[in-house]
């Protein structure tokens, strides 16, 4: 595929802009014969393109696939209202779940065939049977399964428990896994632009073993394969009428020099475009487009948030995550990745005193929030160059 | 054409299209990617949403005034309603207000009920017929929806893809820059940046002929009122605003002997930068107050010594200046140079700020001085003692420090001097 593409840094992708991802895609679907998945990564990795692009593939992959954010539902009231308009749009008539559906709506005192759904307060307010209900109605059947998937996830929850307190946010997660575990035609991709392990902490009792989406297959969704960035980038380029020395050069070195990372693709794509149409792009036009991603002011790629997160949400171990990354920052792109005893020792001699607890939970926190990968060096070396410069390491 | 209507320099969202485009200079490669964008909405590839960043008087009404313009042309209201909210958001107090505002001039009646039965009529209004929406100040707007209103916005937006926003700002609004915010990294950026001198000549002299004054419009493009303008142009920045004002009361006469004029210009501009610099934080005030000093870039060193706190919190205070556009990364040198080589410079983006400073406080390099060197030193001329004594200290060790402290355009001419030298040299 190398027909252009539009620069479109940030919006929201109809599936035919999603680039790449097929491998993933493919895994996922196979996942989901067997089991739910659960979709994590950083902010703007394209998590909600993936799930775009796999909601309208759902059909021809034997599925009915709905695809919701949910992050306007302020109660779980609200949420079964969306997964029903949803399901209700979703499946066709001639599905044997539709008829069941629709009565259930009936149920509910609304307009069955189109339109929102507004569940009668009274019900509304009692809203666990309705979403026991609603599950029940879809998978009633031995027609094909359904896969919801559920989008921002994590924010809905938060709302929740900030409106209704945290136990109704507990009750939603507890409810939707235990439809997991009753219906066995029904999975769910769940995703959010939050780490939804934030939001688990903030439910759970402290010490409690309390674990509402162990049943999940845990996908972490990396940035593109090489081939796919620079497939991306070269569309992109094209459709942004770039001229370039060796369009194959400027897609490669674009692809190579984020990571790969698609967001970072269309910023740097935008950068470019901006040389105007006299400058002929060349792959140091590329270096020069990512230095100022990384380091200009004002601070355009927004990479700020790699040093605000450790401090709004690390609590106690904020100032030890920080000296971790110091650390494998510092330690050269080159050699080997150092263990985490090999961090604790070298940060014995920047501060006495390291718990060995401690530092493991410091680095297990920046793991989780994609700084680190499982070999403690840093997942994007945009985010160890941004941190290089931001902390003035050199 | 003296029988034209003002241009409305404070709000183009009033002014005919015709008048607008007659004075569109320098913006035209934000208006096709933005036109683009909506064909690839009707075309059901996707929505982006832009977000066009320009401190007050760069253009943004101007431009959005302009693609609204040519969306209506090309479109009919068949294939996408295009929608503009007011330029000042008083009227939106929260976020069913905003839809409400939203619904009302789609012309659909706005229907009983709550938040919900407002996003519903827009998202069945846009599955209809996609819809461009026009916010202005939307830092402003989205502060006023609160977090729920904006958690929710984006779940419409997501959920539908059949709404485009066109947004502007003074400057980047925290709900796109903050990483927990739903609308983080959301939008499409880019900054009106200040005009050039090519720009501006060509900005005047559309501007004087729309005023009808024929005589000034030909003049500008002559090498002398291209030079006036160039030294102009060094104090006044490129702020279209500033060069519309200019436009409409200049003559030749007093383009030859621009000082009046340009105190003319800065009388107008100094309640609006006197309010903004005001409205600073303490360190950030001081920052500002001790580049007008300097004149030239500075590195977060040389600041945080200048106003006293530690390098961390002075780059901190750099950044929130840079996102409100008061700050920029000074251009790399044109001429090859050492010096400590790590550390970026920074400095004011806007000359202006520099002038009304000094207006009111006497910092700095010398008003009266500063007047008379730009308007009676073209860029080709003699440069000044200060320029000389640089470009000595430069000669000396190749150090580009010593080029760094002149005000950029200063600079500019010293690079020049050493270009040619260069090549002189062979
Ligand atoms: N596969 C892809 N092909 C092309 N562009 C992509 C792809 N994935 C992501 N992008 C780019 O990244 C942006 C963000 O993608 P997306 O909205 O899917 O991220 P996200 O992970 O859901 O973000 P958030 O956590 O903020 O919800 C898109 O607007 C687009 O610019
Ligand atoms: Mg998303």
């Amino acid at each position: 595929m190398t027909e252009p593409l539009a620069v479109n840094p940030g919006g929201s992708l109809s599936p035919d802009q999603v680039v790449g991802r097929d491998l993933l895609i493919n895994q996922l679907w196979e996942t989901l014969r067997v089991q739910s998945v659960l979709l994590s990564a950083e902010r703007r990795m394209g998590k909600t393109s993936v799930i775009r692009k796999m909601a309208a593939d759902a059909e021809a992959q034997g599925f009915v696939g709905v695809i919701r954010s949910v992050e306007d539902c302020s109660s779980a009231g609200e949420f079964v209202e969306q997964l029903a308009a949803g399901l209700r749009d979703a499946l066709p008539r001639s599905h044997r779940a539709a008829a069941t559906l629709r009565s259930l709506i009936s149920t509910w005192g609304v307009e069955v065939d189109s339109g929102p759904i507004r569940i009668q307060p009274r019900l509304r307010e009692d809203w666990k049977p309705q979403l026991q209900r609603l599950f029940e109605a879809v998978t009633d059947h031995q027609d094909r399964p359904v896969v919801l998937f559920i989008d921002e996830l994590s924010m809905m929850l938060d709302k929740v428990r900030v409106r209704d307190g945290a136990f109704v946010a507990r009750d939603v997660l507890d409810s939707l896994r235990a439809a997991r575990q009753r219906h066995p035609s029904l999975r769910m991709v769940v995703s959010g632009s939050i780490g939804l392990h934030h939001v688990l902490g903030d439910l759970a009792h402290p010490g409690s073993a309390w674990a509402p989406v162990n049943d999940m297959d845990r996908v972490e969704l990396t940035p593109l394969v090489p081939a796919e960035a620079t497939s991306l980038a070269y569309r992109l380029l094209a459709g942004a009428r770039i001229p370039c020395q060796d369009p194959g050069a400027v897609a490669t070195a674009i692809a190579a020099e984020v990571d790969g990372v698609p967001y970072y693709v269309h910023l740097t794509v935008k950068w470019l475009r901006a040389l105007g149409p006299g400058h002929l792009v060349g792959t140091e036009d590329v270096r020069r487009a990512v230095q100022a991603g990384i380091e200009g002011l004002p601070d355009s790629w927004n990479l700020s948030y790699l040093g605000e997160r450790i401090i709004a949400r690390y609590a106690g171990s904020a100032t030890l995550a920080e000296q971790v990354l110091d650390i494998v920052a510092t330690a050269g792109p080159g050699s080997a990745a150092l263990t985490t005893a090999e961090i604790g020792r070298r940060l014995g001699s920047v501060t006495a005193g390291v718990d060995e607890t401690q530092l493991r939970h410091a680095v297990e926190l920046l793991r989780l929030d994609h700084y680190l990968r499982r070999d403690n060096s840093f997942q994007l070396s945009i985010a160890r160059r941004y941190w290089i410069m931001s902390r003035e390491l050199v | 054409m003296s029988d034209q209507p003002p241009l409305l320099r404070y709000s183009p969202g009033s002014a005919p299209a015709r008048s607008l485009e007659f004075v569109f200079v320098g913006r035209e490669h934000l208006v096709q990617p933005a036109l683009d964008s909506v064909a690839d909405l009707l075309g059901d590839h996707g929505a982006a949403h832009h977000l066009f960043v320009g401190e007050r008087g760069m253009g943004k009404s101007h431009l959005v005034s302009m693609i609204a313009g040519r969306l209506r042309r090309r479109y009919s209201a068949e294939d996408v309603r295009v929608v503009r909210l007011d330029e000042d958001p008083w009227s939106i107090r929260d976020y069913p207000g905003l839809l409400s505002a939203i619904v009302s001039r789609l012309g659909v009646a706005a229907p009983e009920g709550d938040v919900r039965d407002l996003e519903n009529t827009l998202t069945d209004a846009a599955a209809e017929v996609p819809v461009v929406v026009i916010v202005e100040n939307l830092g402003e707007v989205f502060g006023r929806i609160g977090a729920d209103g904006r958690a929710r916005l984006r779940a419409a937006l997501e959920n539908s893809r059949r709404i485009t926003l066109l947004a502007t700002a003074p400057e980047r609004p925290v709900h796109i820059t903050r990483h927990t915010e739903p609308f983080f990294g959301f939008f499409d950026v880019s900054d009106l940046l200040p005009l050039e001198v090519d720009e501006i000549v060509e900005l005047v002299r559309r501007v004087a002929r729309y005023s009808g004054h024929q005589d000034v419009s030909e003049f500008v493009t002559t090498d002398e009122g291209r030079a006036a303008l160039a030294g102009a142009h060094g104090l006044l920045g490129g702020q279209p605003r500033v060069w519309t004002i200019l436009g409409e009361i200049s003559t030749v006469a007093s383009l030859r002997e621009p000082a009046a004029l340009i105190r003319r210009v800065l009388d107008d501009l100094l309640p609006q930068y006197q309010d903004r610099v005001g409205a600073l934080p303490p360190d950030q005030q001081a920052i500002v107050l001790l580049m007008v000093e300097a004149g030239g870039a500075l590195t977060v060193r040389q600041i945080a010594a200048g106003i006293g706190v530690d390098q961390r919190s002075a780059s901190s205070q750099l950044r929130h200046l840079a996102t409100k556009g008061w700050v920029g990364t000074a251009p790399a040198l044109t001429v090859d140079a050492g010096g400590d080589r790590r550390s970026a410079y920074y400095e004011l983006r806007e000359p202006l700020v520099r002038l009304c400073i000094q207006i009111k406080t006497g910092r700095g390099v010398p008003l009266d001085a500063a007047l008379a060197y730009a308007t009676g030193h073209p860029v080709a001329a003699e440069p000044g003692a200060m320029i000389e004594s640089a470009l000595e200290a430069f000669r000396a060790d190749r150090d580009r420090a010593h080029l760094m402290v002149l005000p950029r355009e200063w600079r500019t001419v010293a690079q020049q001097r050493l270009a040619e030298e260069a090549v002189a040299a062979g």
